[in-house]
């Protein structure tokens, strides 16, 4: 009877309300399939869990039989709802015109992550931010350190290879569990279709390197190594007090299932450097492995606005980004700000080069800040045979 | 300024679904139909598209793990607004949603001879007669079982011109201009 009882507040607004509303209002809880009632405690609103339940019935249907199909729904349901992950329970997630696996143990791609990898590829490809690709003399070579599922290279090489462009891709990751479904990742592509084999000139592989070891990251960066073209990264970026405190930042379904190897970084990595904090760690390592390789362009992923601007300020003091433009990317790079959202911002500068002014990053697209984009200029790029002027 | 425009959801189009596929395997329209129907309208040019970032959908980096893949996208000249959510991948949601645009806007413009109205029309007058048919059909059953006679009832059969219609959910609204979609700031 309970679900009949109606708020003061609630009474006043039916009585507003044209009729047909009435009714839909009153139909609590008792009224929702059983199957979208399952999913709301991990959906929690009606309209995603409609969208989960159609993805799920769409798998059931083609991986059950008619007679089964029902049970087994209800049942993933029900595990989805526990907060299990909908890419674990489908075993796939899209990420451009690829489907990644997923597997516990590796890190789910996120949207995110797909925007600024699309952004990027749009950069390369329609804006010669890598200079002309057709004057490019060797291949556009590209590494991705913290590969996970490998969505990031994999991505790219499916993008550049369309477009009969050299290209050699490698994937870095310390998880044995990653390496192993990102290569599974490229044979599922090819498989789909997603993906040509490899041709003469285009080249993916992953490896297996700790980012914090010299010894295993030097063999990317031996002397007479041919032109790094772009560097990404999506590292571990969560706090430990983030992870672990119940704060509901950190969504309990990644707690509970995705692996922490792949998102807080690890107590013994040491001290970072003055102006950052502990979990940001990953970035200055990075910077200094972008110093070794310089790579034309770096993108790196970062967690939250306040996380982007501490990285951002310290990239104004690191050597690499020395007379490199700086922008921040937002969740959605392409898409335009809207009113409320900054378009650019004076980071403090320490550095006396820069004679105590500020520096000016250009912030890009609309939501929340996700990365952040180093760019050697393109006048300053040697193409091989000559400079190219612009 | 108030405009009417219409807010198309593209869910359940079947187009991605097992389902759909399986549909289009009782194709029964005849050809001729097919011929008089105006080209498929192209989606506008990308200068004329607005894309929302929705907050909902918004990716929330490495904390959250959102599953939401909408896409909703404004036509500036019209302020026709369309949302796509069909498939879990925003790529062919962006695709979706931009073939959707393109029959709302070719209706918009083109009234009662746009594309989709021409469909609609057929789609209804080949119902008409399938009801006739059936109306037949059944009336010979009804003779038939009075005179002992077995026969079977066909299973429904559905125009592939059932395809050309994204079922979307309709739904006249205003340019709510300042109250589109916002991002945390
Ligand atoms: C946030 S996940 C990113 C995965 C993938 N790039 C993506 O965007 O979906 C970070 C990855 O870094 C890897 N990782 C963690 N510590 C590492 C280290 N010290 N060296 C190399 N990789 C590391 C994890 O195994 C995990 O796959």
């Amino acid at each position: 009877m309970s679900h009949l009882m109606i708020r003061p507040a609630t009474s006043r607004l039916l009585r507003t309300l044209p009729l047909r509303r009435h009714s839909s209002l009153l139909r609590t809880n008792s009224s929702i399939p059983p199957n979208l009632a399952l999913l709301l405690p991990t959906c929690k609103d009606l309209e995603s869990a409609r969208n989960e339940l159609r993805w799920l019935r769409e798998h059931v249907e083609k991986t059950t039989s008619p007679a089964k199909a029902p049970a087994v729904v209800t049942e993933l349901c029900r595990q989805r709802g526990q907060g299990v992950p909908l890419q674990y329970i489908l075993g796939t997630q899209p990420f451009g015109s690829l489907e990644i696996l997923c597997r516990p143990n590796v890190l789910i791609p996120r949207a995110a992550t797909e925007s600024y990898t699309n952004h990027l590829l749009d950069l390369i490809i329609s804006h010669n931010v890598i200079g002309p690709l057709d004057e490019i003399k060797e291949s556009v070579n590209v590494i991705d350190v913290c590969t996970g599922t490998g969505c990031i290279p994999l991505q790219v090489f499916a993008s550049l290879q369309r477009r009969n462009i050299m290209v050699d891709v490698k994937g870095v990751d310390v998880s044995p569990h990653a390496l192993e479904l990102a290569k599974d990742n490229l044979d599922h592509n090819v498989k789909q279709g997603n993906i040509a084999s490899p041709r003469e000139g285009q080249s993916i592989g992953f490896h297996k390197a700790d980012v914090f070891r010299d010894d295993e990251m030097d063999i990317f960066s031996k002397p007479g190594q041919k032109t790094w073209h772009i560097m990404t990264s999506n590292p571990p970026y969560i706090s430990e007090e983030v992870w672990s405190e119940d704060t509901g930042d950190v969504e309990l379904s990644v707690r509970q299932h995705e692996p922490r190897l792949a998102l807080v970084p690890e107590r013994n990595l040491g001290d970072a450097p003055e102006g950052l904090e502990r979990h940001d760690i990953f970035y200055s390592r990075l910077l200094d492995i972008a110093m070794e390789l310089n790579p034309r362009i770096l993108l790196l992923e970062i967690g939250d606005d306040a996380q982007a601007l501490r990285v951002a300020e310290y990239c104004t003091r690191h050597p690499f980004c020395k007379s490199r433009i700086i922008e921040l990317w937002r969740d959605c790079p392409d898409i335009k700000p809207d009113a409320n959202e900054q378009t650019e911002i004076i980071l403090e500068s320490s550095d006396k080069d820069q004679g105590g002014f500020g520096r000016k990053v250009p912030i890009k697209g609309s939501g929340q800040l996700r990365a952040i984009y180093v760019q050697q200029p393109i006048e300053s790029m040697d193409m091989g045979d000559r400079k190219i002027a612009c | 300024m108030l405009r009417t425009l219409s807010q198309a959801a593209c869910f359940n189009s079947g187009r991605f679904s097992s389902k759909g596929v399986s549909r289009l395997s009782f194709t029964t329209a005849p050809k001729c139909w097919l011929k008089q129907l105006p080209p498929r309208p192209g989606p506008p040019p990308d200068s004329e598209i607005e894309e929302f970032y929705l907050k909902g959908s918004g990716p929330g980096g490495q904390k959250i793990n959102k599953t939401n893949s909408a896409v909703q996208l404004r036509h500036t000249p019209t302020g026709i607004v369309v949302k796509c959510q069909s498939t879990r991948s925003r790529d062919q949601n962006r695709k979706a949603a931009r073939e959707i645009l393109a029959q709302k806007i070719d209706e918009f413009r083109n009234g009662d001879q746009a594309r989709s109205a021409i469909v609609g029309r057929i789609k209804q007058k080949k119902s008409a007669s399938a009801d006739k048919k059936k109306r037949r059909k059944y009336k010979k059953l009804e003779e038939d079982r009075e005179s002992g006679a077995e026969a079977a009832v066909e299973g429904e059969a559905e125009s592939n011109l059932a395809q050309d219609q994204s079922e979307p959910v309709q739904e006249s609204t205003r340019d709510r201009g300042a109250d589109t979609p916002k991002a945390i700031p």
